[in-house]
């Protein structure tokens, strides 16, 4: 049997997996799964040769909030796929706000326009552009952290091997931070 | 819903990085160690980047001292109450409570405001 790819509830996506290790992953009924030549994303239960390996479905009382919600709203608050929940992509925009806070390349910047894209994305109900938008803009604030550390501490050796016996206080309001 | 193992692992380092920095931040006065890590933009330009003080702060927020903190980026009246705001949504709403929250604190208009401040921020201070 060939592996799928799945996306959880939470939208943690996993994979590729054996049909066998599918109730280990929790995959139930509902979970979206995918392999090569599936047109689309399918609720495993709707696959005839998962029938077996997965477990029943959940009816979570947060999803039928949301779709109360959203029907009395008129509003789409909540994207569906065949009455399946899609939720809201994290966009991390907590991390991009914070690289933008500590660090002193203005990467994080990018961060914020790509998790403030990632709502718009999926609000105008592109899903699948809205999810690649949320791995840009989790990846751009890990970058964007990471460089600005690693640069602010090679920048620092490279001053203290060129500057030597520079007094520290001197230093501190020459090179900021 | 349960946890993978990898996700712990990650969860407990990050966790030891944080009070790892916080004990570092607390025990060294960054204006006073010549190894603490400097601004690159500083350095290459000359200007204080938005972030510039943000250790100094964090030194002086953990020993309490909050006016200090502030007097060395004023920036976090603008970004400290927003970073609240993010993580209340992140770690103490759920479900449609979580989204509600999410159509202000991350409302576009408010996200151009922060990017806007931001740069503002950066000239300000180097005027």
């Amino acid at each position: 049997m060939e592996e799928y790819y799945y996306i959880m509830p939470d939208n943690k996506r996993g994979g590729p997996v054996l049909p066998e290790r599918f109730a280990e992953k929790g995959i139930t009924a509902d979970t979206l799964v995918w392999k090569q030549g599936l047109d689309d994303w399918t609720p495993a239960g709707k696959i005839e040769e998962l029938k077996s390996y997965v477990l029943p479905s959940v009816d979570s009382a947060e999803n039928k909030y949301e779709q109360t919600l959203s029907s009395k709203t008129n509003r789409p608050n909540t994207m569906y796929f065949n009455g399946h929940v899609l939720p809201k992509p994290d966009n991390n925009m907590l991390g991009a706000v914070l690289s933008t806070v500590c660090c002193c390349l203005p990467l994080g910047i990018v961060a914020i326009i790509k998790a403030s894209k990632v709502n718009t994305l999926y609000y105008s109900g592109q899903y699948e552009e809205a999810v690649l938008m949320a791995d840009s803009a989790r990846k751009w604030s890990i970058w964007a952290l990471v460089a600005g550390v690693v640069c602010s501490i090679i920048n620092t050796m490279l001053q203290l091997f060129l500057t030597g016996s520079m007094a520290a206080s001197e230093m501190s309001s020459i090179y900021g931070i | 819903m349960a946890y993978s193992k990898k996700s712990v692992v990650w969860n407990l380092l990050i966790c030891a990085a944080l009070f790892g920095c916080i004990a570092l931040f607390y025990s060294v006065d960054p204006s006073d160690a010549v190894w603490m890590p400097k601004c690159v933009m500083k350095q290459l330009t000359g200007w204080d980047c938005p972030a510039c003080g943000f250790q100094r702060s964090l030194h002086a927020f953990l020993h309490g001292e909050f006016g200090e903190a502030l007097r060395y980026n004023y920036f976090f009246i603008v970004s400290m109450p927003f970073l609240a705001a993010l993580a209340i949504g992140r770690w103490c709403l759920r479900g449609t409570a979580r989204l509600r929250w999410a159509k202000y604190v991350e409302h576009r208009y408010v996200v151009y405001a922060y990017i806007a401040m931001f740069f503002l921020w950066w000239w300000v201070r180097n005027l």
